[in-house]
């Protein structure tokens, strides 16, 4: 197996505008760390979860993956390709390699673009595709996300949620892309139709051989499609390891209490026992030492002062977790 | 009877709102029952009329919309005879309502402080500005929010998601209310702080015997806070019954097929099944049974109309097959 997609330190900060008192005491203006270096390895083929609550900065490493933002340290490269300063034009030729599908469907679609302008323009401008050609390529790809030749006359707000996201998908996968970012992809769609979409995806994940970065709130969405699974905070990756080890026998603390959190229906009348206090740290103003220790049960005098490192977690291959529990203890 | 008049009685409900389309029932037929210090889930999928009917219950329909039919009995008196001055004293005083957006449930201009001590200065319940300033201080630090004196100074922006979320629980449950009808209270919110925004409704309900209907669409959120669960799909109850009972055994293909379709974490490859088709058009709809044309058990007779039929002592369902369904 190889990586598709690679990043080392990876790191994007947001300079935002000083306020009055700050120009006047001629301080600089702040700078929020949105990503605070994530080393990441998206091997070819395999699905990576990645989990994390609001704020965390999941859905901004997945648009770096894809160069859609500029890093502000680090490097990515794609396919053995170094893509971290290239130009637009340098990453033409790799764009209908990598795609995203969004969460928003009623967003993310122009309004004013019927079905097949919205999928005939990446045939176009990628493919060069035009006319009967692209149109038995578009009507194969609605057919397979489960629509209908009489859908491509029409615009987006003629759509449901759930046939809106398909549309989403189609654009997303009608250049047969080998990696995919799919951005909380079922998070604004009900219960039934999110079923749908899942199976839809795991469906053309196997036909396609596609690689996915899987970004979701929701550890149970996540679990059933995503072979690794990476948990975020405050703009760094906390762990990483294969679905059953994070899952059943998570190394980091919040990975712990976040699956704590998660409301279970085969124990009803039994709220989850202990429920992290505190509230997420603002990443304007992250907190000294590890980021988690001002919530952590276990917090000790070391988590205080020191970053943890991303280490290997004792007798668990392939898994990773920054918590110096792990390495040589809090104290 | 030996059983206790309940709270909260709503029976034969229909709400409508005209539409280019025709009328359309968002809620159609709704019977529940709620008592002090219960805590109800209402589950269904957008449109299924869930927040509709608590709506109406708080006297909420905006015309054109409005009840057609049915009895809405707080405390045995029938809200919808009762004049709009005595519902509204009766709203944010007896009944109140947390809502999904705190962000656009509270007033961006003003102070958390002053929108807490409105509103119990509104319901008369201080004498001074200077009492329920007091009291609003008390409200917050009991939802949880550290150095309430100096934070009822802060605007809503200040606040962080569950911090304002908790700030419009105070302010619902500012006048003491009995019913508190919780709508998405906490879709918005991250995992850790949900669980914090329930356990204080939880304890709310235990401690002052408030009622509670929790609408959402998390079956699992109903299953650790709800001991009684409602389902509704397409304007209508189509099950009902305690909790435990209906996740381990549903009586109504809907609730079975909600239940197949969401992932688990305890078992990740456990195939999902969605189900097929969509919710019908509720102006278009006829008597017959509404979840037919997703049904796997749908037969002929399902044309027919189909009642909320007991089975057994605390189960109901809509649905003639319902000792089938397993």
């Amino acid at each position: 197996m190889s990586a598709l997609v690679e990043a080392v330190g990876l790191a994007k900060s947001y300079a935002l505008r000083r306020s009055i008192s700050q120009r006047l005491a001629r301080r600089p203006a702040p700078a929020l760390r949105a990503v605070a270096g994530v080393d990441l390895m998206v091997m070819r083929g395999v699905t990576l979860g990645l989990i994390g609550e609001s704020g965390c900065g999941k859905s901004t490493l997945g648009r770096l993956l894809l160069r859609l933002h500029k890093p502000s340290a680090g490097s990515i490269r794609f396919d053995g390709i170094d893509i971290t300063h290239a130009p637009e034009r340098a990453l033409r030729p790799l764009r209908p390699r990598m795609q995203i599908i969004f969460q928003d469907p009623y967003s993310s679609l122009n309004p004013r673009r019927t079905v097949r302008e919205i999928l005939g323009l990446p045939l176009a401008l990628h493919a060069g595709l035009q006319g009967a050609e692209a149109e038995a390529r578009m009507l194969a790809m609605l057919d397979r996300v489960g629509l209908a030749r009489a859908h491509l006359d029409r615009y987006p707000h003629q759509f449901s949620g759930g046939q809106r996201q398909r549309i989403g998908i189609a654009r997303a996968l009608i250049l047969r892309p080998e990696f995919v970012v799919c951005d909380e992809p079922v998070s604004a769609l009900d219960v039934s139709v999110q079923a749908q979409v899942l199976s839809l995806l795991r469906e053309l994940r196997a036909e396609m051989g596609l690689t996915l970065l899987f970004i979701s709130h929701d550890i149970a969405v996540v679990a059933h499609l995503a072979h690794r699974i990476a948990v975020m905070y405050l703009g760094r990756i906390v762990e990483e390891g294969p679905r059953e080890a994070v899952t059943r026998r998570p190394a980091h603390p919040y990975t712990r209490a976040l699956l704590a959190a998660v409301p279970r229906l085969d124990r009803p009348g039994t709220p989850a026992p202990r429920h992290l206090g505190g509230e997420l740290p603002s990443p304007l103003t992250p907190p000294p030492g590890c980021p988690f220790h001002p919530r952590c049960p276990e917090a000790g005098p070391r988590c205080r002062r020191e970053v943890p490192a991303l280490v290997a977690v004792p007798k668990s291959d392939a898994h990773r977790a920054a918590c110096h529990l792990l390495a040589g203890g809090v104290a | 009877m030996t059983v206790a008049e309940p709270l909260l009685a709503v029976r034969g409900l229909r709400t409508v709102f005209p539409t280019r389309r025709g009328l359309l029932a968002a809620c159609d037929g709704v019977d529940l029952q709620l008592a002090a210090g219960e805590a109800l889930g209402v589950v269904g999928e957008s449109g299924s009329g869930k927040s509709v009917t608590f709506l109406s219950v708080l006297g909420l329909i905006r015309p054109p919309g409005r009840i057609e039919a049915g009895e809405i009995l707080f405390e045995g008196r029938n809200l919808i005879r009762l004049p709009a001055a005595a519902r509204r004293a009766l709203r944010g005083r007896a009944m109140a309502l947390a809502m999904q957006d705190s962000l656009s449930a509270l007033n961006p201009a003003l102070t958390i402080g002053t929108q807490i001590v409105e509103t119990i200065l509104a319901h008369g319940l201080a004498r001074s500005r200077a009492a329920a300033r007091d009291r609003a201080v008390e409200l917050l630090h009991r939802v949880g929010i550290p150095s309430s004196d100096r934070r009822l100074n802060d605007y809503p922006h200040q606040f962080s998601g569950g911090m304002r979320q908790r700030a419009m629980i105070a302010i619902a449950l500012a006048a003491e209310p009995k019913l508190l009808v919780a709508d998405e209270p906490t879709t918005a919110l991250d995992v850790t702080i949900r669980a914090q925004v329930l356990d204080l409704i939880d304890r709310l309900r235990r401690e002052r015997g408030l009622a509670v209907a929790l609408i959402t669409h998390d079956l699992g959120v109903v299953a650790e806070r709800c001991d009684r669960v409602m389902v509704m799909y397409a304007g209508q109850v189509v099950e009902e019954g305690p909790t435990a009972e209906v996740i381990a055994s549903p009586r109504h293909p809907y609730t079975r097929s909600l239940l197949a379709s969401l992932p688990s974490l305890e078992d990740p490859d456990r195939p999902i099944d969605a189900i097929p088709g969509q919710v019908p058009d509720l102006t278009r709809v006829d008597a017959g049974c509404r979840f037919r044309n997703r049904c796997p058990l749908a037969v002929e007779l399902c044309m027919q109309p189909v009642e909320l039929r007991a089975l057994g002592a605390n189960r109901l369902s809509r649905c003639i097959r319902a000792e089938e369904v397993a």
